[in-house]
């Protein structure tokens, strides 16, 4: 196998799912955002790039392919019911803001797969479930003092991985 | 209940994501102010509330948003593979053209161009054998028998390996073999090339000959017996 193919394989499996997840909620159409997601993975192999981290690198690429596609549709008004056209997103005062939001969204996801399960399972009860530190020890069968230490971990995990996706504060 | 104090520190967890009793959020917010390492944790933290504020609660179930090890691997869309295939072509197509235009001389690196028939030697540029590989001179063969208007063209290309001869004939013989030679100007012959008459009497071919271009004084067109059908002479 020629190795364009491999490499375009490996970047396909790795992140094409997160990728087509983005894309979806960027344009809101099945078909549309296949397109995106191929059209981004062939421009990485074009470019074949080695950045630190690919997948940020895949996200930046897919953001400015839907930001171009944002601009052109707010360029032509009057087709908005045109099919062809992504759906113009709902803060469509600032399109280039609710992109953002959508990536910051996924990546933000993605950093959360990226914590150990412990680390995660601490987060989820904490933030998300809204549990006190004594319900989530109770949830999760530990001790109230091991869910504060590894909340402690758990954020200075998630802010280093962040930190390496290029998130911003 | 409070915390023991070396353990303050690691309230700053709970602190941020939630989740402390009032007791210790009182007892943290008070260390905070007077723990200096504490504060800067807590402003490179700061932003993490926010963060987590755009994920969609139902979404936080890490088995829908991570793909499990079990996943069955996608295959890369056809679309997709076929998309780079046509870009590899493209690809290829053009690096051979630019190769092709290198090995014919029309793109010349790093050689000052000079007509070979000048039979001069003086070459700008790193050092090489005597000639360099430069433009082709174009003669037209003369036909040595009036009655066999044989018409052809040639091209001598100097190459860095001696010369290639680029022939275009027509009128040629219906049939039998013919040959191409080349006489130096030492006066030696050497034939470069043969082929069989075709139907149409054309022909076109590439010969190659390790004689320098500026040692070649004639071409000449030949049957294979040795008949001469056409003759191209060298300036110089």
């Amino acid at each position: 196998m020629p190795l364009g193919d491999e490499m375009v394989t490996a970047i396909y499996v790795e992140h094409a799912d997160m990728l087509r997840r983005f894309a979806l909620r960027a344009m809101h159409d099945a078909g549309r955002a296949e397109d995106l997601v191929q059209e981004v993975v062939f421009r990485a192999w074009r470019r074949s790039p080695e950045p630190d981290d690919m997948r940020s690198y895949l996200l930046a690429s897919a953001r400015n392919l839907v930001i171009d596609q944002y601009r052109a549709a707010a360029r032509r008004p009057q087709e908005s019911h045109d099919a062809a056209i992504p759906e113009v997103p709902a803060n469509a005062g600032d399109p280039e803001a609710e992109v953002n939001r959508l990536l910051d969204q996924i990546l933000v996801e993605e950093a959360l797969t990226r914590l150990q399960p412990d680390h995660r399972n601490v987060v989820q009860a904490l933030y998300f479930a809204g549990l006190s530190v004594q319900q989530a020890a109770d949830s999760l069968g530990v001790p109230a003092g091991t869910v504060k230490s590894r909340a402690y971990y758990a954020v200075r995990s998630l802010r280093t991985i962040l930190d390496e996706m290029g998130v911003q504060q | 209940m409070i915390t023991e104090p070396q353990g303050l520190h690691e309230l700053l967890g709970a602190f941020v994501l939630g989740g402390l009793d009032p007791e210790e959020h009182h007892a943290f917010t008070l260390h905070l102010r007077s723990c200096i390492d504490c504060q800067r944790e807590a402003a490179q933290l700061s932003g993490l509330p926010a963060l987590l504020s755009l994920v969609p609660t139902d979404l936080t179930d890490p088995a829908s948003t991570a793909t499990s090890d079990a996943q069955v691997i996608p295959p890369t869309p056809i679309s997709l593979t076929d998309r780079i295939r046509r870009e590899q072509r493209r690809r290829r197509v053009w690096i051979g053209a630019l190769i092709a235009a290198v090995a014919a001389g029309f793109l010349v690196l790093g050689f000052t161009i000079r007509p070979a028939v000048t039979g001069t030697s003086a070459v700008a540029g790193p050092t090489l054998p005597t000639q360099p590989a430069g433009q082709g001179i174009n003669v037209t063969a003369v036909p040595d028998d009036p009655a066999a208007p044989v018409q052809a063209a040639l091209q001598l290309v100097p190459k860095q390996w001696g010369t290639q001869l680029d022939l275009q004939a027509s009128y040629l013989p219906a049939g039998g073999m013919m040959t191409l030679w080349i006489i130096g100007t030492d006066g030696t012959s050497q034939q470069v090339a043969s082929w069989n008459a075709t139907g149409t009497g054309r022909c076109a071919l590439s010969a190659a000959s390790a004689v320098r271009t500026n040692a070649i004084a004639s071409v000449e067109l030949r049957t294979d017996a040795g008949k001469r059908l056409a003759t191209a002479r060298l300036t110089g």
